[in-house]
């Protein structure tokens, strides 16, 4: 068996929004390693900083001390144009309120995010529609977000972030609009999907009910992340 | 990207309705007005231009046709035929007046350019016959096919004025100068109902030369050589009838056209800028996703580039198809719709466009993608 890769690494990340008297400190010194196939569950009241620690694991914000390293590369001082490359490229996300794009079928909606420059539009499609068929979503490939169910919709966000084959997943509070029995659906399918790929998932949620999904759990409070094992 | 921009418009159906019907609008205005004034700018100088004359000679001060305050002697005419590179002149008698159709209300008095030449030299003369006898005997005269249509009159009507009339005898083509027409008599008829006093006084002398490569030559070596004569050749002559009857009307249509413009923007910005507001958020998913900020503002040129094409489309089309049923209701909208107008409207449909989407542009460079993150 391979040694698991590390694909996520987050060394001593702090991050201040604001200055002076206004400044809120969201994250403290947070470190965190995510390796390939496993599956990373952060848990946290409302307010406990677990956005912004997942905003900045996906190179969408600058963490305002520490280092972030995305396969290898440090994404810390990267410009706004190679953090959008990081992102395409290598992380994939699954978002609370789903995200698609309404005026766009499902299929669209996958393609256009699996698209990479320079590569053919029949390869595109073919690989979305196979990611979606793999989640049981053959039957909706021409069907527009407002027609799906919230878990259909739930899916195909996870369809669309397998797609761009990306190597670290991050999905922010997945199952917050989903019921009990679907939430858990969706959570099963894309631990199963996302390790059959290789990828590092990163989960933040406060839903405890997905514990069982995750590997390794850790706790944020008052933006201090610690390990629950 | 074209499939955003598109799905992205086709959604919202009423909005795309409206800014295509926003930017045909103003299309179909600056359209129909561009030909519109084409159209007037070649019939007003078409006379004038068509005389196969190569010069006009007027006295000093003479501006154009139309408006002409010439007034030469008959003599002028001799002296010009003795220079050597003369062939032939004609003298010309031109005078604006009003004129009905015998039996109709004076209210219904229409303008009229009438026009004495000479029927042994043709030259001024109609043009091209329509109907009837050329050259027009004592007492007759030859009007214009548009002043049949306009005014309803025909070959054995009379035309009053005053005391006076004439016969019509003949209908000829290409004297039309929209807001009037000409309306061709021999010398010897203008110089009696015009009671000309003296009656040797003459408007205008054409002149054709031996070597008409010479024209512009002579005509600055004439009017060096004679004080009180102003000497054109047929387009200067042509372009200053133009210049006389159009030129006051040019700014008046420039301005028509810029607030034209100005309305098919402001209507395609707003309703690009609104639809990029309310799709903010998807623009901060496809942000989040990793979709550059040169990936966005391309989707929103494209919106607004389909929009503009879609607006272009229907009111160049509605130009085409609507300016000669226009043309056939009202008679002085003369339209020529040129090739070149549509080219130059389509830059301004593509300015149209690009300004149209650089607001919303600006906007999107501040959508922060971690907004989406929150529920």
């Amino acid at each position: 068996m391979p040694t698991p890769e590390v694909i996520l690494r987050m060394e001593g990340v702090t991050k201040v929004y604001g200055s002076g008297e206004t400044a809120v400190t969201a994250l403290v010194d947070a470190s965190l390693e995510a390796h390939t196939g496993e599956v990373i569950l952060v848990m946290g009241p409302s307010g406990s900083g677990k956005t912004t620690l997942l905003t900045i694991a996906g190179a969408l914000l600058r963490p305002t001390r520490g280092q972030v390293h995305i396969c290898g590369t440090n994404i810390t001082g990267m410009n706004e144009g190679h953090l959008a490359a990081i992102r395409r490229e290598m992380v994939g996300f699954v978002y609370q309120s789903f995200n698609l794009l309404e005026a766009l079928t499902v299929l669209e909606n996958v393609r256009l995010v699996a698209s990479d420059r320079g590569s053919n539009g029949a390869i595109h499609r073919d690989r979305a529609k196979e990611m979606l068929e793999t989640l049981g979503l053959g039957h909706r490939l021409n069907s527009l977000p407002k027609q799906l169910s919230d878990g259909e919709k739930q899916r195909v966000a996870i369809a669309r972030a397998l797609a761009k084959t990306p190597a670290l997943m991050l999905a922010d509070e997945p199952t917050a609009n989903l019921d009990a029995k679907r939430g858990h659906e969706v959570m099963e399918l894309l631990r199963q999907k996302a390790l059959g790929m290789d990828k590092a998932v990163v989960i933040v949620s406060h839903d405890h009910r997905i514990r069982d999904v995750a590997d390794r759990v850790f706790w944020l409070e008052d933006g201090r992340l610690q390990s629950e094992s | 990207m074209l499939l955003v921009a598109r799905k992205n418009l086709l959604t919202e159906r009423i909005r795309l309705a409206l800014s295509v019907g926003g930017v045909a609008l103003s299309v179909f205005l600056i359209g129909i007005l561009l030909s519109l004034y084409r159209g007037w700018d070649q019939k007003v100088g078409e006379y004038v231009e068509a005389v196969p004359a190569d010069l006009w000679v007027g006295s000093e001060g003479t501006t154009d046709f139309i408006q002409a305050a010439s007034v030469l002697p008959e003599g002028a005419g001799v002296q010009l035929s003795l220079l050597p590179e003369v062939d032939t002149v004609s003298p010309l008698i031109a005078r604006p007046l009003q004129m009905r159709r015998a039996g109709d209300d004076p209210n219904d008095a229409f303008d009229m350019e009438l026009v004495g030449y000479d029927p042994a030299s043709t030259l001024g003369g109609p043009l091209a016959m329509v109907e009837g006898k050329s050259p027009p005997g004592p007492g007759e005269v030859v009007i214009d096919e548009a002043t049949r249509e306009r005014h309803d009159v025909e070959i054995g009507d009379r035309l009053v004025r005053g005391t006076q009339s004439l016969t019509v005898v003949g209908i000829s083509s290409g004297g039309d100068f929209v807001f009037s027409q000409v309306a061709f008599i021999t010398l010897d008829t203008a110089t009696t109902f015009l009671s000309l006093e003296p009656e040797t006084q003459r408007t205008f002398f054409l002149l054709t030369l031996h070597d008409p490569s010479q024209t512009e030559a002579l005509a600055k070596r004439l009017e060096a050589a004679a004080p009180g004569v102003a000497f054109f050749t047929g387009k200067e002559f042509a372009n200053e009838t133009r210049q006389r009857l159009l030129g006051n009307i040019l700014p008046m249509l420039v301005v028509v056209l810029v607030v034209a413009f100005i309305v098919g923007l402001a209507v395609a910005g707003i309703t690009i800028y609104t639809a990029t507001v309310e799709k903010s958020r998807e623009y901060g998913i496809l942000k989040a996703e990793g979709f550059t900020n040169g990936f966005l503002y391309r989707v929103v040129l494209e919106q607004s580039l389909i929009t503009s094409a879609l607006g272009f489309i229907v009111g160049a089309g509605a130009t085409v198809i609507l300016a000669p049923f226009a043309q056939n209701l009202v008679p002085q909208f003369v339209v020529f719709v040129r090739w070149q107008d549509l080219l130059g409207i389509t830059a301004a449909t593509l300015l149209m466009a690009i300004i149209a989407a650089f607001i919303p542009i600006r906007r999107l460079a501040q959508v922060d993608p971690v907004t989406v993150f929150k529920g």
